[in-house]
């Protein structure tokens, strides 16, 4: 049970950072991204490739984060020609091209067989205690997305963005590139759920295109709607409560015996009953959205 | 390259498409949201008729029609309990909350039917050769099929009442209902006709190959792209849509310049290459209407 | 100030603005009439930035304008607002007088990091710059309010106070007297008098007759995409072909009225 509570733990804290960054791209920065998963693949695969050159752990996750906001960069510039719904299903398509080739190239990281056995970070300093270890790692990374997101959105950036959301061109007329903050935005997207990627390559130890489906956005697209759009707290609320849902389906098969098969079903048809019911029900999640009241100053502002 | 035989696949490609993205297209031109639940509605008439043919023993064209009859009421269904609550949101929560539904359908066909293939039972298919091309009999009667579907269709949508009603709403909901017409009825009778197309290219395509859960999610970029391409919200343009990126697809295979060929593992991505070349040239598609926002 | 030279616009055919020419003047508050669809709110569009233009130049300050898109000509010093208010419901009315204004250090995300002191400093000046304008046009009470509980009066006085806060030195009005009550538009009126008093130079469209002598000094009138005539209000209201296109379109209305 222990063990269990820790990859809990484990899981709820990635899947909380990469549902942090979504929430900041769709919520905050109106870019309805349906490719998150391809971030989490470029954490992954590079973060893991790259370990397994030797190369320090800390480069491996800067590298992924550079090489994801290269990947947000590209599709992000449609954005300014496209209208949301179009620009939502392009970005599906990028993400599927994407893993089209890392299944393709096999050169590259095995194809479809996935690399396996990736190395754990500082494993030879926590032994047995590891996993406790990578409980805190999580947390720490969650903890600084958290603030920086945190702090971008309460600032004249993320004011501009939640601007932009309700009327862009008003925002132009004060003279804000519109274009160049999405684009911005979403790099800000990338490179935060390349972490998460990271994290959980250096984590499971086996990463495949598999892993990096539509399933998987559609998963994190799940704790956001659940935890509250525009509401970052939320999303870390929202991401516990559906991985523990969605980890605990598990014991269904020593309880009822199961088959593995539907199981895996019964997952799926979690996520979208889940999307259904919060959309229809409670629209703006378990923790909506608050207004953000200004600090004002001692002597009230006047003179 | 075989020209016969490349026009003869993609007319049967564009067939089973078709089906899929005039469904796709009236649940746009009406509700004005991209629905991703279309291809998991043909994904379960698929299975739907493999229930009632393999399961329950009917007649394959008896079980067929049973089988686009519930899955246009289980679309009825879909409006009943979700869609209804969405119509004062915006058209993104309707998308969103469609991609809620097509997991939900696709996960209750897996664990109806589980995750191995199936098929009709139809066994081996011998084909016919004309003007030198290999063709299946079976192939030639899904043409026919999405051929009658599309025909039909047209004249329904022009020569009944309901049809007419369906026009007038898409056109402009406000002047329908100004003129009597039950907007929230026809929305229903959309759901149902979007969703029966959709089920008969699902059935379309179990013909042609096999019934798995994927079949219609693994259709769903190829799909939205005939939309788009042939013009969202446009009928015909869902046709002619098909048409370009079933031809594409065959065409670009087929083509060889030099030593130049598009990989065939890359066929899938095949998808987004026109769909971004469509979105830069022209993003209305070839039909769109030049609707002003 | 503003010099728009021949501007043409087309729409499929349709010609919107067929050789438009006006001048403003640094320091006035110059008015824009017209019948309804006579190309007024294009000729606004055009002038900044958001549709582009098909014939003839635009110079703010004697440097062309052409081609640039809205933005950056809002940067340039011109600030617009809209006939049908666009504000963020969803933020606080002094956050949408904070999001106005121009050229923030924390508009850079790098910044946010690195300068977060410098920030709060900005912030806390423009907070009570928003303070002293909102005061000045009576909205201080709802500060903290989102701006979807305003009324729609109270939404154009806060798009006034909006344009206000960027601190640019012309600017365009949209119809700021449109679908408010008469007490409402005798305010506005007085604010555009204020504001200009304080160094803000006005381009006003109205088709409110009263506002126009009311505030202005100089008039130009469109009809059909053209100019028809220009001069001080008083000289305007009594040309011919003013009062004609005027009039035709009332015929119009009352047509319509009757049917």
């Amino acid at each position: 049970m222990y063990a269990f509570l820790l990859h809990l733990l484990i899981m709820a804290g990635i899947y909380s950072i990469g549902t942090l960054s979504l929430n900041f791209q769709v919520a905050i920065s109106s870019l309805s991204n349906f490719g998150q998963a391809a971030f989490f693949a470029i954490g992954a695969y590079t973060s893991a490739l790259m370990y397994m050159a030797g190369v320090p752990f800390i480069v491996c996750m800067l590298a992924a984060m550079a090489f994801s906001s290269v990947f947000a960069l590209i599709i992000a510039l449609p954005a300014k020609e496209l209208k949301a719904d179009y620009w939502a299903i392009m970005s599906i398509a990028a993400a599927e091209t994407l893993r089209l080739f890392i299944n393709n190239e096999k050169w590259l990281a095995e194809g479809p067989f996935g690399l396996r056995g990736i190395p754990r970070p500082l494993s030879e300093f926590f032994g047995s205690n590891y996993t406790l270890f990578y409980v805190f790692l999580v947390a720490i990374v969650l903890a600084m997305v958290y603030f920086f997101l945190n702090r971008l959105i309460a600032s004249p950036f993320g004011r501009i963005m939640r601007g932009i959301r309700e009327t862009d061109i008003l925002m132009a007329a004060f003279g804000k590139n519109v274009f160049r903050c999405k684009v911005i935005a979403m790099v800000i997207g990338g490179m935060t759920g390349a972490l998460a990627g990271s994290l959980y390559a250096h984590y499971i130890t086996f990463i495949s295109p598999e892993h990096f489906a539509p399933t998987l956005t559609f998963l994190i697209w799940t704790m956001m709607i659940v935890g509250g759009q525009g509401n970052i707290t939320g999303s870390i609320v929202g991401a516990l409560v559906i991985t523990l849902l969605h980890t605990s389906t598990r014991f269904l098969k020593d309880l009822f015996y199961l088959p593995t098969d539907l199981i895996a079903a019964l997952r799926t048809l979690l996520i979208g009953a889940m999307i259904i019911f919060f959309l229809v029900a409670r629209p703006a999640g378990l923790l909506p959205e608050k207004k953000r009241t200004i600090y004002r100053p001692p002597d009230g502002g006047k003179h | 390259m075989d020209i016969i035989q490349v026009l003869f696949n993609t007319l049967t490609r564009a067939s089973e498409l078709a089906l899929i993205a005039i469904s796709l297209t009236m649940v746009y031109d009406l509700l004005k949201f991209a629905s991703f639940a279309q291809n998991e509605f043909a994904t379960l008439g698929a299975y739907l008729t493999f229930f009632f043919a393999v399961g329950l023993g009917l007649n394959l064209l008896l079980a067929a029609l049973f089988a686009v009859i519930v899955t246009g009421f289980l679309g009825m269904a879909a409006d009943k309990i979700i869609f209804r609550f969405l119509r004062e949101s915006t058209a993104f929560i309707r998308l969103v909350a469609s991609i809620g539904l097509a997991l939900s359908i696709r996960s209750i066909v897996h664990a109806f039917w589980g995750g191995q293939i199936r098929d009709y039972g139809l066994g081996i298919q011998y084909p016919v050769v004309i003007f030198g091309a290999q063709i299946t009999p079976i192939r030639i009667f899904i043409v026919g099929v999405a051929a009658s579907a599309m025909i039909g269709f047209h004249l329904f949508l022009h020569n009944t009442t309901v049809g007419r009603a369906i026009r007038a709403t898409s056109d402009n909901k406000e002047l329908a209902e100004a003129t009597g017409i039950d907007t929230e009825r026809v929305v229903l009778y959309v759901w149902f006709l979007a969703c029966a197309f959709a089920a008969i290219g699902g059935i379309l395509i179990g013909l042609e190959t096999q019934l798995s859960p994927n079949m219609g999610v693994s259709l769903l970029l190829a799909t939205f792209c005939c939309v788009i391409v042939g013009g969202i919200g446009n009928v015909y343009g869902a046709m002619a849509g098909a048409f370009v990126f079933a031809a594409a697809e065959n065409f670009g295979l087929a083509l060889k310049i030099g030593v130049l060929q598009f990989p065939v593992n890359y066929k899938p991505a095949l998808a987004f290459v026109v769909l971004i070349l469509t979105l830069l040239i022209r993003p209305r598609g070839i039909l769109g209407k030049a609707k002003g926002d | 100030m503003l010099e728009i030279r021949e501007v043409d616009k087309n729409f499929g055919g349709l010609q919107a603005l067929d050789k438009v020419s006006m001048e403003v003047r640094e320091g006035s508050i110059t008015g824009l009439i017209g019948p309804n669809g006579s190309g007024k709110t294009t000729l606004f569009n055009v002038a900044t930035g958001v549709y582009s233009k098909d014939g003839g130049s635009i110079s703010f300050r004697g440097e062309s304008i052409d081609g640039l898109p809205l933005h950056q000509i809002a940067r340039r010093g011109i600030t617009r607002t809209f006939q049908i208010p666009r504000v963020p419901k969803r933020m606080t009315v002094i956050e949408n007088m904070l999001v106005a204004a121009g050229r923030q250090i924390g508009e850079k995300p790098i910044d946010v990091f690195l300068r977060w002191n410098k920030i709060t400093e900005e912030d806390r000046a423009l907070i009570r710059r928003a303070e002293e304008l909102l005061e000045m046009v009576d909205l201080l009470h709802l500060a903290e309010e989102p701006a979807g509980n305003l009324t729609g009066a109270q939404i154009k006085i806060l798009s006034l106070a909006q344009a206000l806060m960027t601190n640019n030195d012309l600017l365009l009005l949209d119809e700021p007297t449109a679908g408010v009550d008469l007490d409402m538009s005798q305010r506005m009126m007085e604010l555009m008098v204020d504001i200009n008093k304080k160094g803000k130079t006005i381009l006003v469209v109205e088709h409110d007759m009263r506002v126009i002598s009311g505030v202005c000094e100089y008039v130009y009138v469109l009809d059909a995409g053209r100019n028809i005539a220009e001069g001080k209000p008083v000289e305007v209201q009594n040309d011919p072909r003013v009062i004609e296109a005027y009039l035709g379109t009332e015929e119009i209305k009352e047509e319509k009225a009757t049917n």
